[in-house]
């Protein structure tokens, strides 16, 4: 009865978020509006040169635009108003507006670097920070045509390292911030847009985001309690600025393609080394021809941006259409947004952001993951395959089936003969009223919701596998609700030389997922050609069906204090409370404290060297509760069915595993330290911060007897330690009126130990895809990194061609890196542009299944295809043992990222204000020892892959890209 | 004026959601209600007892028994064996009794085995929490439960040896091994449960023994007391109690509805999977469902014949067989248990008694490929051909040699060992003249179960292993090129399976 009580209360909760929407509509229709002034000038340094981008801000408000090519701004404001003109590089200025309507400013070339960044609930100055918080603006990525926001973030940040698992477009990133904390929870940051919790950047449109701050120490991530142990990051996207309408029009195209191919034997070869019996079919084929293709890209991207009156707005369209490298597969994206920003009055402002997107991805399987459902298909197959027989025959028959190489069903035939299609619908909206009772004294809320519909059909004519198998459909719907309710309430006052800001959060979220689906099989009639619609014909159909919800409250209180603009302190409370987790284990809190000494002011004389210094230091406790809903219940499984008739199923169940019904949140606790130098007024800034976390009571999947129920059960045990150092160096070399070239290096450090398992020494675990259930090729040990590959020293061939291995099981190498660097310059000559992104990944290993599979006769490779057979050093018989030396390889590498050079032409009379052509290259060079296509990507997920990362068994490449692009602005 | 208007509603409004903020506030619900999506494990109906049933035969079927690697220690038999190199590794291995606790697939078994025992354990667990009208029906399915877990531990004991026990659900206790005297009382008394309380016919399958009867019961209870009185534990007052169990069912074989099929080959046809009583336990398949036997069919086919070369026979037991069916007249079923034949498949169509010229030569099982070439499962590696875990001949055979080990001469064994060897095509009935009774039932199981997963077992409960691996063909394929050759004599190590790894891994006193 309480239950259900409860159930009906709580149901109104979308409503009560609408009635937010009248109750401030309500209050719209009656508001007055106060008295403005229009105001423009130009903005130019101090020697003379015009400033385009400075920003022109009204104090007390977010109020603002940016200055054009010319340096022109536009700017109306209230009576009385003070204007805030800031530009990196420039000191910040402030000047009071009077009557006159034209005011011209000289910035100052002293740079204290003034930014103001999205934290979380709120903003502060760059200046005032005392947390670890990296920032990346949509300035520094502007140089680059990127299709992803991940993309943006890449080696532009210290201690976020960006890896690109998969070569497949749409395909998922992974994302770590400072390491991994969790061994089998999620190790991906949280991403929070536009202030609304567990965004997804994979669906929005890059050229949307205004500026990405990453929040990487726990003093800053606290602030989002449970989820923040990954780090957060912050996006904001663009807002309508004052003046003119800007219209923007960018185009690009792409052309993409496998960047290397592995040296395999060609037909005779083969024929001669499977032995007399294989014989030359159809010519035989180069199967990584076949299967890869030459892939385009087309990103077309148009917004429109201003500032009228009160009400400020950002509209963009974008489409993406981009082929994959593989035959057969192609990803679109369609995406709208529109930004609206209304001041009610001087203290009353609403803001609407709706972002709707359609991501439609073909024949991409597991978000481009891997390249065929039986992970031992796709590119493992193609490279596998036996060259010596096409794979299509004369009369256009398909041979599906080899004795030599691969036992596999024909890749390039699957491949062709698969329509799977995956479309993602999202819905983003959140309304954001702010009022502000007193200079003091402001009121926000923040009301959002994410709607996303996940549709899946997919119909193999040819459905992957050992065996031919007839066609089979599958479809799944998940439809997936968010929604988020934020109260804060803030505090700002000065009192003489000290600010004193304290922030009151109560916020409310509750997510549901649903789930349906069905397999059908067993079609009553074959030569279908592509039966998905005609599901019904089949004579086998399962159905299937879930749902899942679960709610969070939270409490949070901030307060940030600073003395004489010397000493900053910031303390904060998280408190959350879960419904994930049962009574008594469900609420936690997640405190921190920083504190920053800023020596600029005080010690430091005028002409020094130094012209700012700045120590801050911090501590924080995050948590990570990434767990599923109703984990701590013991289930029975459905789907267990056996026919007993011989020829129809009967309902069965199965054991859903063993549960830890005290589970509770994995807590990791950080300590920061960090400085930041400024020097050469300005030009030359640098930050270093050494954090050092521990993460306590581990959510770990601890392997469970099979007398047991076998499995794994999600517990509470185990320590794991992170420590290491992020530096940051900005430097303006060169600055000019004709030449610039800014120049930002980051490099992170990282050491990784396991420090306790709760109570065992070692935890095996098995590669995360595609090899049998004993196949443990990763240990986990106590005193060790996570991510030891687990196996045996690979001792050579014998006099007979016979490999040979040592006889004890033991660490062969690790695969998660310890060192990353990326290193960005820009150069400005005139009217060029010329963008150069260089970056590593260093001190790791990769264990190479997809080489190890093809280079010794193995389960599902019967007669190797490699050439490197006919070296004679190598094996030709003896057990393929995948988890020795021979396959581990040194993984690093330095790779250029991106390369573009762009050519500005500025105000073509009657037709745009500017346009820029430029032509681009992504992954044009990779310096590295490793054999396989690419040392970055891998095979395992990117959320809890940590345990077996650098695992490449057949994992997709990322392709080598050559851009042309077009921006235009009107 | 206006202004103050404004103010006012403003605060009121404000109030308002300060308000309704509180409501919220009070409204969260954080109680988790997990019964909307997932079924709780403690089981209080019988259809949920029966689902949880049905459940373990997919756990047997699609974890271990679809594949031939669920039966990787019978290839340590000298009747089975594999392709010489190819990705055969795991089989090799046991062929030549070379294991480890890595060698590819060692784990199916083990693992499947406790899959069913798990659930085993959450159904007998509920035995006494079931509300229902229909006491018929729960005793039924208490009576399966324990069969299906006696016949786990059984498939556990026969494969590892010595392996842990465990008997309650929902439990994560490190337990150690038990011993073999344990383990085989443990399955009696569950035998003897399931004997209490199945009926004599189940209800409502396709065929006999596809669920366990009665006499299922029975008849599984003759093989373990024939294993106890054997190696390892060699307690031989066991063999009276297998001749007893195997008696009880003979006696009553129509009640039970059990019988010798006329024609042998037809057991191994898709056909003929319905048409036969000689089941006495078997998993029936459906290959439209998605539950497949994965054993037969090309798997024993040569790369003659387009086949995966997996599952062969040795070739010294071709020949004996050949020799013994000719003096003993029982060609029809040695013709039924090889295929001598033209082979009707790309790209050579080989001829099955010219196996001595194939690339990997060996002899081919009917029972593997197939009794009928021309079916759909013989052609394919998935199929509907039942896979049989015991069949009546069996218990005949069971019964013969428990007597004659047993001390005794009865001319009832006699005529159970003559009844299997007529439908082999004999003539003449065998008598004590011809030899004692143990020594002639132990041979005639030899060839009775050729091929059929069961031969080792014999071999390792009569320590007769190294004596049968001593006769191995000169011609049978050796890796001599890495010097690696079969082990062919040895301890408990020798006899049993090693633990899998991954249990290991988890808990180290599982390896010593």
């Amino acid at each position: 009865m309480k239950k259900h009580f409860l159930k009906i209360k709580c149901k109104p909760q979308k409503k009560i978020i609408l009635l937010y929407v009248f109750l401030f509509t309500g209050l719209g229709a009656q508001l007055v509006f106060a008295q403005t002034n229009q105001i423009s000038g130009v903005i130019s340094d101090f020697e003379g040169s015009l400033l385009p981008g400075a920003s022109v801000l009204e104090k007390g408000t977010t109020n603002g635009v940016v200055t054009d090519f010319d340096g022109v701004y536009n700017i109306e404001v209230n009576e009385g108003a003070t204007l805030v003109v800031s530009f990196v590089g420039y000191k910040t200025q402030e000047v009071k507006v009077g009557t006159q309507p034209t005011i011209n400013i000289s910035m100052q070339g002293d740079n204290t670097l003034d930014e103001v960044l999205v934290v979380g609930y709120g903003t502060q100055r760059k200046s005032d920070l005392t947390g670890s918080i990296s920032s990346v603006s949509s300035k520094d990525f502007e140089n680059q045509p990127i299709v992803r926001a991940e993309d943006a973030l890449q080696s532009r940040s210290a201690g976020v390292n960006v890896s690109k698992n998969s070569g497949a477009p749409g395909g998922d990133i992974k994302i770590r911030i400072r390491g991994s904390n969790s061994i089998t929870g999620n190790n991906q940051p949280l991403v929070v847009i536009d202030g609304i919790i567990g965004g997804d950047l994979s669906t929005l449109n890059s050229s949307d985001i205004e500026s990405m701050n990453v929040l990487k120490d726990a003093s800053a991530a606290a602030i989002y309690g449970s989820r923040g142990s990954n780090g957060v990051i912050m996006v904001t996207t663009k807002k309508g600025k004052s003046g003119e309408p800007q219209v923007n029009l960018n185009y690009f195209m792409s052309s993409s393609v496998v960047p290397k191919k592995y040296d395999l034997l060609n037909a005779s070869e083969f024929v001669e080394f499977a032995g007399a019996q294989s014989s030359i079919i159809n010519g035989g084929a180069d199967y990584q021809d076949e299967y890869f293709q030459t892939a385009m890209t087309n990103n077309l991207q148009l917004t429109a941006s201003g500032k009228e009156g009160r009400l400020s707005y950002y509209l963009s369209g974008n489409l993406v259409d981009q082929d994959g490298i593989i035959i057969n597969t192609d990803y679109k994206r369609y995406a709208l947004r529109s930004n609206l920003t209304v001041d009610l009055t001087d203290k009353f402002q609403i803001g609407l952001n709706i972002y709707g997107s359609i991501e439609d991805s073909h024949n991409l399987i597991d978000g481009g993951s891997q390249g065929a459902q039986d992970s031992r298909g796709g590119v493992q197959a193609v490279l596998g395959w036996n060259p010596a027989v096409n794979y299509v025959n004369s009369d256009g028959t398909y041979n599906l089936t080899s004795d030599y190489g691969s036992i596999m069903l024909n890749p390039i035939a699957v491949q062709k003969e698969r329509d799977g299609n995956d479309v993602t619908k999202s819905f983003n909206s959140n309304l954001n009223l702010s009022y502000s009772f007193s200079d003091n004294l402001n009121f926000t809320v923040l009301a959002g919701s994410t709607q996303s519909t996940l549709t899946s059909e997919v119909y193999n004519g040819i459905p992957d596998g050992t065996t031919i198998l007839s066609p089979s459909s599958t479809f799944g719907s998940i439809s997936s609700e968010t929604y988020q309710l934020s109260n804060i309430l803030t505090w700002d006052k000065d009192f003489g030389n000290t600010n004193l800001k304290v922030t009151g959060i109560y916020e409310l979220q509750s997510s549901t997922t649903k789930s349906a689906g069905f397999v059908a099989s067993q079609y009553i009639f074959s030569g279908l050609d592509d039966a998905f619609y005609l599901s019904e014909l089949a004579e086998s159909q399962l159905v299937n069906a879930d749902y899942e919800t679960s709610t969070m409250d939270s409490y949070v209180a901030r307060a940030e204090a600073n003395f004489s603009k010397n000493l900053y302190i910031t303390g904060t409370m998280r408190i959350d409370v879960s419904s994930i987790f049962q009574e008594g284990n469900r609420t936690g809190y997640f405190p921190s404290i920083s504190a920053a000494y800023n020596y600029g002011d005080l010690f430091l004389p005028e002409d020094s060297f130094f012209s700012k210094l700045n120590l801050r230091a911090g501590y924080g406790e995050t948590g990570n509760q990434n767990v599923d809903p109703y984990s701590t219940y013991q289930e029975l499984e459905t789907g267990n069915n056996f026919p007993f008739d011989g020829s129809s199923l009967d309902i069965g169940l199965g054991f859903g595993g063993l549960v830890d019904e005290n589970l509770t949140w994995e807590t990791t606790k950080q300590i920061n330290v960090g400085l930041d130098f400024s020097m050469m007024k300005g030009r030359l800034n640098l930050s270093l911060d050494w954090f050092n976390k521990r993460t306590e009571d581990l959510l770990l999947e601890k392997p469970v007897l099979a007398s047991n129920g076998g499995g794994t059960i999600l517990t509470n045990i185990g320590k794991v330690k992170n420590y290491g150092l992020d530096f940051t160096l900005n430097a303006t070399v060169i600055d000019n009126t004709a030449f610039r070239w800014d120049s930002d290096l980051t490099m992170s450090y990282i050491k990784n130990e396991v420090m306790d398992l709760g109570g065992s020494d070692q935890i095996v675990t098995a590669a995360p895809t595609g090899v049998a259930g004993s196949s443990n090729y990763f240990l986990l040990k106590v005193g060790e990194s996570i991510g030891n590959f687990y196996g045996y020293e690979y001792l050579g061939a014998d006099e007979n061609g016979t490999a040979q291995y040592g006889d004890e099981l033991g660490i062969i190498g690790n695969g998660t890196p310890d060192f990353s660097w990326g290193w960005n310059n820009t150069l400005n000559y005139k009217n060029w542009d010329l963008n150069i992104l260089t970056r590593g990944v260093h001190g790791y290993e990769i264990l190479n299944s997809t080489l190890g599979t093809i280079r010794l006769a193995t389960g599902t490779n019967t007669v190797p295809t490699s050439a490197e057979v006919l070296d004679p050093d190598s094996p030709t018989s003896g057990t393929n043992i995948i988890n020795s030396t021979r396959n581990i390889e040194n993984g690093s590498f330095i790779r250029l990222s991106n390369l573009s050079l762009g050519y500005t032409i500025s105000d073509i009379k009657g037709f745009a204000d500017s346009v820029k052509l430029y032509l681009s290259g992504q992954n044009l060079l990779t310096i590295t020892d490793y054999k396989g296509y690419d040392p970055e990507v891998s095979s395992g997920g990117v959320e809890t892959s940590d345990v077996t990362p650098s695992y490449d068994s057949g994992a997709l490449p990322n392709p080598r890209t050559v851009t042309f692009g077009v921006n235009i602005g009107f | 004026m206006k202004r103050n208007i404004f103010k006012i509603n403003l605060w009121t409004n404000l109030s308002i959601m300060m308000f309704s903020a509180l409501i919220i506030m009070s409204c969260s619900n954080l109680e988790e209600d997990p019964s909307e999506v997932q079924l709780e494990t403690s089981l209080t109906t019988d259809d949920a007892l029966e689902a949880v049933l049905t459940g373990m035969y997919r756990e047997l079927m699609e974890g271990g028994a679809q594949w031939a690697q669920f039966q990787l220690a019978a290839f340590g038999g000298d009747d089975l064996t594999t392709h010489s190199a190819s990705n055969k590794i795991g089989y090799r291995e046991s062929d030549w009794r070379r294991q480890t606790s890595n060698t590819e697939n060692i784990e199916m078994a083990y693992n499947t085995c406790y899959d069913v025992i798990t659930l085993a354990n959450i159904a007998i667990d509920a035995q006494n929490s079931i509300i229902s009208t229909d006491q018929t029906t729960v005793d039924r399915l208490i009576g399966e439960a324990y069969f299906m877990r006696a016949f786990a531990y059984m498939h556990l004991t026969k494969t590892y040896g010595r392996i842990p026990i465990q008997l309650v659900p929902n439990s994560n206790d490190d337990l150690e091994k038990s011993s073999f005297v344990d383990i085989y009382t443990q399955i009696e008394s569950d035998l003897l449960y399931a004997e209490e309380l199945l009926p004599d016919v189940y209800p409502g399958v396709a065929v006999v023994g596809a669920r366990p009867n009665n006499g299922t019961a029975k008849a599984f209870l003759s093989r373990l007391y024939l294993m106890w009185g054997g190696y390892p534990i060699k307690d031989e007052s066991k063999y009276a109690l297998s001749a007893q169990k195997a008696k009880e069912v003979i006696d009553n074989e129509s009640v039970y509805g059990f019988g010798l099929h006329t024609d042998f080959r037809e057991l191994w046809t898709e056909a003929n999977r319905f048409n036969q009583n000689e089941s006495v336990f078997t998993l029936v398949s459906c290959t439209s469902c998605g539950v497949r036997n994965r054993t037969m069919g090309m798997l024993g086919m040569p790369s003659e014949a387009g086949g995966w070369t997996e599952i062969f026979s040795e070739i010294a037991f071709f020949e004996d067989m050949q020799a013994d069916a000719i003096e003993n007249g029982t060609e029809n079923r040695f013709n039924d248990t090889y295929v001598l034949e033209e082979i009707d498949r790309a790209p050579s169509y080989p001829i099955g008694s010219e196996w001595a010229t194939w690339s990997d030569p060996h002899p081919l099982f009917r029972k593997v490929v197939g009794g009928d070439l021309s079916e759909d499962g013989s052609k394919s590696t998935i199929s509907d051909y039942n896979i049989y875990f015991m069949r009546y001949a069996e218990v005949l055979l069971n019964y013969a040699e428990a007597i004659g080990r047993s001390g005794g001469d009865d001319p009832e064994a006699w005529n159970a060992l003559n009844r299997v060897r007529t439908r082999a095509g004999a003539s003449t009935e065998l008598s004590n003249a011809d030899g004692t009774l143990t020594d002639l039932a132990f041979l005639e199981r030899k060839w009775e179960f050729a091929g059929e997963y069961l031969r080792m077992f014999d071999l390792v409960r009569t320590e007769t292993l190294s004596e049968a691996l001593a006769n191995r063909s000169e011609v049978e394929t050796v890796d001599i090129v890495n010097n690696i050759v079969p082990i062919t004599s040895g301890g408990e190590e020798f006899y049993f399976s090693p633990i899998p790894q991954s249990e290991i891994d988890i808990s180290p006193g599982l390896g010593d």
